[in-house]
């Protein structure tokens, strides 16, 4: 089996993660503040012993759905989130933090159509 | 048995990281490096196992709990081809748990745990994971 140092492993692994492009980077930033609300509202329907199908029931959506935003397949909208807000009777807080390190502040501009179709495919 | 682990990831917010044995290293990397789609799901659900408050979710769930080690499983695409990574849960003596990629597989059929499976997992037990510092060469063992 082919040697490999540790660094070299961990520069591999670095290396296809970090390749992203602005779209994936976009993607990904999309996903993880989904994730932020995805996490709580998890927490809240295990304490509450509520499954993904009487939520789905309750919103009035598909557990199928359901599902696949719980699982990162489909993105989370505001609709879904607000009526997940009144059906477990809770509210989200929210704060914005800066970031420590340096981030792009401003991407290309994309066009309204391009932008809408991306987003379809998501 | 022991082994050998690197750390990929480490989360900004608790005591923990997400890391791969260095023997089945390679074998990951090249899964996951195959195709984009990989990649992404993964970079999502890393950052959705340690930076957030629930480590277990729909695609990250313990499966086995034996004495020293726990076993959990990462589901990327569980309605796709269903490939997992079987992972080794430990907690070092600074209490930092780190979650190791150790068992690579592919196409998983059966939604229950077989017994050829369950074989492999028992193998996992027996692993004694200790982290190789930057500089390691496998080839030293």
């Amino acid at each position: 089996m082919k040697k490999l140092k540790a660094d070299m492993i961990k520069a591999k692994f670095d290396e296809i993660f970090e390749n992203r492009t602005e779209q994936e980077q976009l993607k990904l930033d999309a996903y993880m503040l989904m994730a932020a609300f995805l996490s709580e509202i998890e927490i809240i329907l295990e304490h509450e012993k509520i499954s993904k199908k009487t939520l789905a029931q309750k919103i009035d959506t598909s557990p199928s759905y359901l599902t696949q935003v719980f699982r990162g397949d489909k993105p989370l909208n505001f609709m879904t989130l607000a009526k997940i807000q009144t059906a477990l009777n809770i509210q989200f807080e929210t704060r914005a933090l800066k970031n420590q390190t340096t981030r792009p502040t401003s991407f290309k501009k994309t066009p309204f159509k391009k932008r809408q179709k991306e987003m379809a495919s998501y | 048995m022991r082994r050998n682990f690197i750390v990929l990831r480490r989360s900004r917010r608790y005591n923990r990281t997400i890391g791969v044995d260095i023997a089945v290293a390679e074998e990951i990397l090249q899964f996951l490096g195959s195709s984009r789609k990989y990649i992404e799901k993964t970079d999502y659900l890393f950052h959705r196992i340690l930076e957030h408050r629930n480590i277990y979710f729909d695609n990250y769930k313990r499966i086995k709990t034996f004495q020293r080690v726990h076993i959990s499983e990462i589901r990327i695409f569980p309605n796709g081809d269903n490939c997992r990574i079987y992972c080794c849960e430990v907690n070092d003596k600074n209490n930092l748990q780190h979650i190791i990629m150790a068992k690579l597989l592919i196409k998983k059929k059966d939604r229950e745990i077989t017994k050829k499976i369950e074989q492999q997992l028992e193998v996992l037990k027996n692993y004694q994971y200790e982290e190789a510092k930057s500089g390691y060469d496998q080839s030293q063992i």
